[in-house]
């Protein structure tokens, strides 16, 4: 399946070349966007994505759905990069090591599960 | 406008049927509340339909001529999707239509059959509910997302697991008493901590069950209630609805959901000088979806505030007033 604009930015994060989209006002939003979800402006601009984040909340997940069978256990969190939040599975990094305010950087990699492309947070050092 | 009276309701036995199909599930609900009504066939003019997985749990799309059929009722009928708020929104749109003059009589209910998949097939169904490029291909599941918004207030506001399991044992008691719920077995403090893990910080114990049932009540105006003597005695009296960013990550608060408390929305609601008032905050009593009976992670939410009063009772004039 093709998803023309998110698949241009998962591709751009693993080119270590991640954007996010800006509106005048500096609201942050994903692709694909025509608009601002937070105040409705038209006029969205491509901001490179900060390198590194901060993790908000994490879950270990034990139960899966069929698409991440072979990845169970694994560690899904939510971190922040400058204005945007981003959702991805944690790699590298043992689940007992995963904290509120871990600082990682994102990439993607590949679900073991179905082989598809997978947005990841791994450690960073400040 | 007129005010919308409860003219009969019907629900079946929550848990696990996997075995009853979607539509037997709902004409059992439907029947009970039609019978509970009274109200002839011929007066219903719609019917109102809350499902959410139904494509993936029958491969059943188009499942309002399909109830309407099972509810034994010749009149058009709308379904509507709105994940774990689904009937609750199909029962407010039921509250507005009758409101705004457009029908006296709506059956609104819901129906969602679960079991006849098996867990990982159901967790899969259950977060289509989430965004599907940012949240469910980084694995996000629902017990998940609400084991996400549970770390975050716990770092927020406080609290651990053995908070949520004294929720857990307390849904069990009153369970008890409720010949409906899924469950009649009460559970300690330890049981709950002790459970699977599902989510961490979720157990089992914190994530809903995986539940088949069905709801239906009949609405009727004021108007109806009178000219036909009906035994209709509560009025809803208020619905709201309230709306948030479909993924977490777009939200401003991931310890607050602040669609759930978004105050009602007019016109549907009504001020009226009534002897009893009482909050009816959850859409999940008219949709088993598991995701929703805790505190709602859904971007949408629904709520009722309903009044009892004499059936034959006249309209007062404060709820004319908009």
């Amino acid at each position: 399946m093709t998803d023309t604009g998110y698949d241009e930015w998962l591709a751009a994060i693993a080119d270590g070349e991640g954007y996010y989209l800006a509106c005048p006002d500096g609201h942050g939003s994903l692709p694909p966007r025509r608009s601002c979800p937070h105040c409705g402006a038209a006029e969205l601009t491509e901001e490179p994505l900060p390198a590194t984040g901060e993790i908000l909340t994490f879950t270990e997940v034990h139960v899966p759905a069929p698409d991440f069978a072979d990845e169970a256990p694994y560690v899904t969190a939510i971190a922040s990069f400058g204005p945007v939040k981003l959702t991805g599975v944690v790699r590298d990094l043992p689940a007992d090591e995963v904290d509120l305010g871990t600082t990682v950087s994102v990439g993607v990699d590949e679900n073991a599960t179905t082989g598809e492309s997978l947005l990841v947070f791994l450690p960073a050092s400040e | 406008m007129t005010d919308v009276r409860i003219a009969g309701v019907g629900l079946t036995k929550f848990g696990s049927h996997p075995e009853r199909t979607g539509r037997d599930l709902f004409a059992e609900a439907a029947l009970a509340a039609r019978e509970d009504a009274g109200v002839s066939r011929d007066d219903y003019e719609e019917l109102f339909y809350g499902n959410f997985m139904g494509e993936l749990a029958e491969k059943q799309g188009h499942q309002g001529p399909v109830m309407a059929e099972a509810a034994g009722l010749d009149c058009p009928a709308t379904r509507y999707e709105q994940a774990c708020a689904s009937a609750g929104v199909a029962f407010r749109q039921a509250v507005a239509t009758i409101r705004s003059g457009a029908a006296d009589v709506v059956l609104a209910g819901g129906m969602e059959r679960m079991n006849n998949l098996g867990t990982a097939e159901v967790t899969q169904s259950l977060a289509i509910a989430a965004d599907e490029l940012f949240e469910v291909r980084a694995g996000v599941t629902f017990p998940g997302a609400y084991a996400l918004m549970a770390r975050a207030y716990f770092d927020a506001f406080g609290g651990d697991s053995e908070d949520l399991a004294h929720i857990a044992v307390k849904n069990h008691a009153n369970a008890m008493q409720n010949d409906y719920a899924q469950f009649h077995r009460e559970i300690t403090v330890d049981d709950a901590l002790e459970s699977p893990v599902v989510a961490d910080p979720l157990s089992l114990y914190d994530a809903c069950p995986i539940t088949d049932g069905a709801s239906a009540v009949v609405l009727v105006s004021d108007d109806y209630a009178e000219r036909h003597g009906l035994d209709a005695p509560v009025s809803v009296t208020g619905s709201g609805q309230g709306g948030d960013k479909a993924a977490l990550q777009d939200r401003p608060h991931l310890a607050r959901t602040p669609a759930a408390t978004k105050p009602p929305t007019p016109p549907t609601q009504t001020p009226v000088s009534a002897p009893t008032t009482w909050t009816w905050p959850r859409s999940t009593t008219a949709s088993p979806s598991p995701r929703c009976s805790r505190s709602n992670r859904s971007a949408s939410t629904t709520t009722a505030k309903v009044s009892a009063r004499p059936p034959a009772a006249r309209r007062p004039a404060t709820a004319t007033s908009r």
